[in-house]
């Protein structure tokens, strides 16, 4: 009988759940997701529907457009936790060298697979059956019938078992769970949005004004979140002035909108299927919409499949450090480059300097791949050769008909700020936990030199690298300056004054609070970086946990905003909106819209201008880098782990040193 | 009162506890260890040896007790104490982007040797770790016995009392065990005064001269190695071969004074004897007094292995 039943023991998906259970996180991140589910949709009920609601009896009915707002938040969950949970697990038995082991097992490659999976997904089914009591109060409200609920939560299992089986192939295929945390999110933005972009590619009417498509996609994008979202966006806009119609009233969206039908997004069927469930004015039938999901579900199929062909040949790949190819590549590109173009011209050798007083900076500098001149000039030529080059061309061409602003540095700086922050965390968060995960901290700590210089010294590369990521950034302002001053014919009255004087006077405030941006937030995000490389253990963690924090820190001052405006409503606007200033990327973006104009508002019947905003919102960054770096370097010899008693080192003289050496003959001799 | 005699002790470490959560991993350890000595520091992974060294190299933030290096105690002046040692952690602690050359010059600046100075002392080291013709090799291209000699190398840079090597023998061929111990036998010879955890006992034998064995946080047996085989012999284990077989002589040597036990082999007598009462050269007369005609007389080797079994329990923090 044992046997018998040992045919459908499942002792992998037994392990999995087991480990699952026994992790405090576990039971941390199920609290944390269930607070925040049931915080945002308390939120959002109260402030899309019991606002509006006189008499209790109003409620009643009011469950339909409850329980849209639940699903989609289950759909944001489901999009951004499911990848991380199941990425790593096949990876991490690859990382742990158990997987070998796994594979010399009875169990077959299949049944591995087949159980690994599951255990995914029974954990994000845990976190779907978190939001059933308020599924069950918007049942109990009415306005919704049995059939929608069985369909969201069709809906909702069937993005789980899909986004399961993307993470399980890209754990299978990739080596490390980095890589595959990554692939996972790639590939999934990938097959639920690249139909879209092929199908604009494809269509002769959308090449035509493929700016214009790709718009009207971000608008649908936005809206089909929900449309108190959007909603929220055009206050917003008022609230700072925006000169232009908000997005969702682009004329282009409105020619594009007509249905969800209209979206060619297969693999990702819960806006088209959301579209029609909560349609009350053409009613479609349960199967009709339940069979918007076979895309899916065929997917779920093909990437299981390809997951467990690439299971066994793939379970034993060598590591490659990818930074190091790349850098192989750029210097092999490099080097043919110079000696094609200078026959092999070297204006900065590589020295065989000794380090004299600061043997860490020294490291750092002359040794380190991120510090050293010859790939520091790299990084900058890679970024500021197109961007002064095609500058230069834009500004040749002299279009200067369209905007004040040219949409092309909008982009260079989002791209040049993406970039050069990018570099500024892979360097700072590693320059610690790097020498932690390589053992040779402790050596380090064990030495004279103090905490306090070991992290100074440790800066070192961080503030060449600082400055060399600030320059392609600074060079967009400069174009954009440039491109401004050369502009002509404007009329800038809608920042409410006249005149091309005090136009001119704006650019400079541009520029000034550009380069205040740039020299407040790269040491901002460097110092923050630093000390989460201080606290975590291993450098992989450290990047992507400050790149985390640094994403999670620009973006959830704006969901935050828009929430709270969903739930207070217009009279509480001008509260809500400082909020947005919490996050970092708020003001250059504002420089870059020029909408910064408009935020001029009473606050207290005071006015106040956008200029004290900028100091204002400047001198608070600032205080936080003065922060960070107060505390950091005070509390440095607790968060690098030793005893310390303070005091400067002065060199110290050796006239004694290893007198028994003097006379030892050589071993070799 | 002679100058060494008034000397403090190089390390004494008195009560010395560290707790990680709910893990008691170092409870009431108290040592000491004078100049110029060798103590090997023996237990089973997780037994509290690593953390006890990392309290004397002050990187132990918290703990409980006392610990000193040249009466200088950590907690109060943890600078002067890494100016009197060298540390060698239980992984190598190289940096793989340098030379050995860079290496050693790195941590020259480090310990603030004056630059004059450097070349000489580097030169010095290397010339004693046997590393000289690899001087600017790099030294990820360097085996793992030549980083483990330039790692001692850069401990003798500064010139330190005390030498913390926690493992140093760990994952070494044989060959760079052996040149290892030779080193540590050079440096022993120097004066130094070695602080050495290890596994690997034969060793530790060859090169200690006191030694401290611990387990689950415990030391259970402290002192020099003569006096911890003392103590274990109490109950030493002689193997007798008589030239013919005498069974009446088991009963007649079980009741004799300081024999515990005598148990009756194929080719041999396997008598436990407790040596405070009769001395292994006692044990030889009487038998010959029984009568019985010794082919073999073989007292079982106290050696560091069987001391460390007899000592523990095999229990972990």
């Amino acid at each position: 009988m044992n046997a018998f039943w040992s045919l459908f023991g499942l002792p992998l998906l037994a392990k999995e759940l087991t480990e699952q259970a026994a992790r405090r996180r576990t039971y941390i991140i199920r609290t944390v997701y269930a607070a925040l589910l049931c915080g945002f949709a308390v939120l959002i009920f109260w402030g899309q529907v019991f606002r509006s609601i006189n008499d209790p009896l109003d409620m009643l009915g009011q469950g339909r457009s409850m329980l849209q707002v639940l699903v989609t938040l289950q759909i944001v969950g489901i999009l951004l936790f499911v990848p991380a949970l199941s990425c790593g697990a096949i990876s991490a038995e690859k990382e742990s060298n158990t997987f070998g082991l796994l594979l010399l097992t009875r169990l077959g490659p299949g049944t591995i697979l087949l159980e690994k999976y599951l255990g995914r997904v029974f954990s994000m089914v845990t976190f779907l059956l978190l939001s059933f009591p308020l599924i069950g109060f918007c049942y109990a409200l009415g306005g919704v019938q049995q059939q929608d609920i069985w369909l969201s939560i069709f809906m909702l299992l069937t993005m789980v078992f899909q986004l399961s089986a993307l993470g399980i192939f890209c754990s299978a295929f990739f080596r490390t769970t980095v890589a595959s945390f990554i692939a996972t999110y790639v590939l999934g933005a990938l097959i639920f949005f690249g139909p879209i972009f092929i199908q604009l590619v494809a269509s002769p009417s959308a090449q035509t004004d493929m700016r214009k498509a790709v718009r009207s996609y971000v608008d649908h994008s936005v809206q089909g979140i929900t449309q108190r979202t959007t909603n929220s966006i055009k206050k917003l806009d008022r609230w700072s002035g925006a000169k232009t119609p908000t997005l969702a009233q682009q004329p282009q969206w409105e020619a594009f909108d007509a249905t969800a039908d209209d979206m060619h997004i297969p693999f990702f069927p819960a806006p088209q299927m959301m579209s029609q469930m909560f349609n009350n004015w053409s009613p479609t039938p349960t199967w009709a919409i339940a069979i918007r999901a076979v895309p899916a579900w065929m997917l779920t199929g093909f990437l299981l499949l390809l997951a467990r062909l690439a299971l066994v040949q793939r379970a034993f790949l060598q590591p490659r450090n990818y930074v190091m190819d790349f850098f192989r590549l750029i210097d092999r590109m490099f080097h043919a480059m110079n000696t094609r173009f200078t026959k092999g011209v070297v204006l900065v050798n590589d020295t065989m300097s000794l380090p004299i007083d600061d043997p860490v900076a020294w490291r750092e500098v002359s040794k380190r791949s991120l510090g050293t001149f010859r790939y520091l000039l790299r990084i900058f030529l890679v970024m500021e050769v197109p961007i002064l080059t095609v500058g230069l061309v834009v500004l040749g061409i002299g279009d200067f008909s369209s905007n004040l602003r040219h949409p092309l540095f909008l982009f260079f700086s989002i791209i040049a700020w993406t970039l050069g922050l990018l570099l500024v965390v892979v360097k700072s968060s590693t320059i610690i936990s790097g020498e932690r995960s390589s053992e040779t901290l402790n050596v380090l700590l064990s030495t004279p030199l103090s905490s306090r210089e070991i992290i100074w010294q440790k800066l070192a590369g961080v503030r060449r690298l600082s400055l060399v990521v600030a320059i392609p950034v600074l060079t967009v302002v400069g174009l954009q300056m440039w491109y401004a001053a050369m502009h002509g014919g404007y009329n800038y009255s809608n920042y409410g004054y006249g005149g091309r004087s005090h136009v001119d006077a704006i650019w400079l405030v541009y520029g000034l609070t550009q380069f205040l941006c740039v020299l407040v937030f790269i040491p901002l995000v460097s110092w923050m970086s630093l000390l989460i490389g201080l606290l975590v253990r291993t450098q992989t963690r450290a990047i992507f946990t400050s790149l985390a924090v640094l994403v999670a820190w620009i973006v959830v001052p704006f969901v935050v905003a828009m929430i709270a405006m969903s739930a207070l409503g217009h009279e509480y606007e001008e509260m809500v909106m400082p909020v947005l200033l919490l996050s970092p990327a708020m003001l250059p973006a504002l420089m870059e819209t020029g909408e910064l104009g408009g935020f001029s508002y009473e606050f207290n019947h005071a006015q106040v201008t956008p200029y004290l905003i900028i100091l204002f919102t400047l001198g608070f960054y600032f205080g936080l880098v003065v922060v960070l770096r107060t505390l950091t370097l005070r509390w440095a010899p607790y968060l690098l782990g030793r005893q310390e008693s303070g005091g400067s080192m002065r060199y110290k003289s050796r006239q004694h040193v290893l007198p028994t050496l003097a006379g030892r003959p050589s071993k070799s001799a | 009162m002679t100058e060494t005699q008034s000397a403090p002790p190089v390390v004494s470490v008195e009560n010395l506890s560290i707790r990680y959560g709910s893990l008691q991993a170092v409870d009431n350890v108290s040592f000491v260890i004078p100049r110029g000595e060798v103590f090997g520091f023996i237990g089973p992974n997780g037994a509290g040896k690593s953390s006890t060294i990392r309290v004397l190299a002050t990187l132990q933030t918290q703990f409980q007790g006392k610990a000193r290096i040249n009466g200088v105690e950590v907690r109060d002046d943890p600078d002067a104490v890494r100016e009197m040692i060298g540390y060698v952690p239980d992984f190598f602690g190289v940096y793989d982007d340098l030379t050995a050359r860079e290496y050693l010059h790195f941590f020259a600046a480090a310990y603030r040797i004056a630059p004059q100075q450097r070349a000489g002392i580097v030169d010095d080291v290397l010339q004693l770790t046997d590393l000289t013709q690899k001087i600017d090799s790099p030294v990820e291209s360097l085996s793992r016995g030549m980083k483990q000699r330039l790692s001692l190398a850069r401990v003798l840079l500064h010139d330190p009392d005390l030498l913390l090597l926690d493992e140093p023998a760990s994952g070494l061929d044989p060959r760079a065990r052996i040149e290892v111990r030779e080193l540590l036998k050079a440096l022993q010879e120097m004066g130094k005064t070695i602080l050495i955890s290890s596994h690997i006992l034969h060793e530790l034998a060859q090169l200690c001269t006191r030694i401290g064995i611990i387990e689950a946080g415990k030391l259970v047996a402290e002192g020099s190695l003569s006096d911890i085989f003392r103590q274990l012999s109490l109950k030493r284990v002689v193997h007798v071969q008589l030239a013919k077989r005498m069974p009446e002589l088991v009963g007649q040597l079980k009741s004799v004074q300081g024999v515990d036990d005598v148990e009756e082999q194929t080719d041999r007598l396997v008598i436990k004897l407790r040596e405070d009462e009769l001395a292994v050269e006692d044990l030889h007369r009487e038998i010959v007094r029984l009568g019985g005609r010794i082919r073999m007389y073989q007292p079982e080797a106290m050696d560091m292995e069987t001391a460390f079994m007899k000592l523990t329990e095999g229990v972990t923090a």
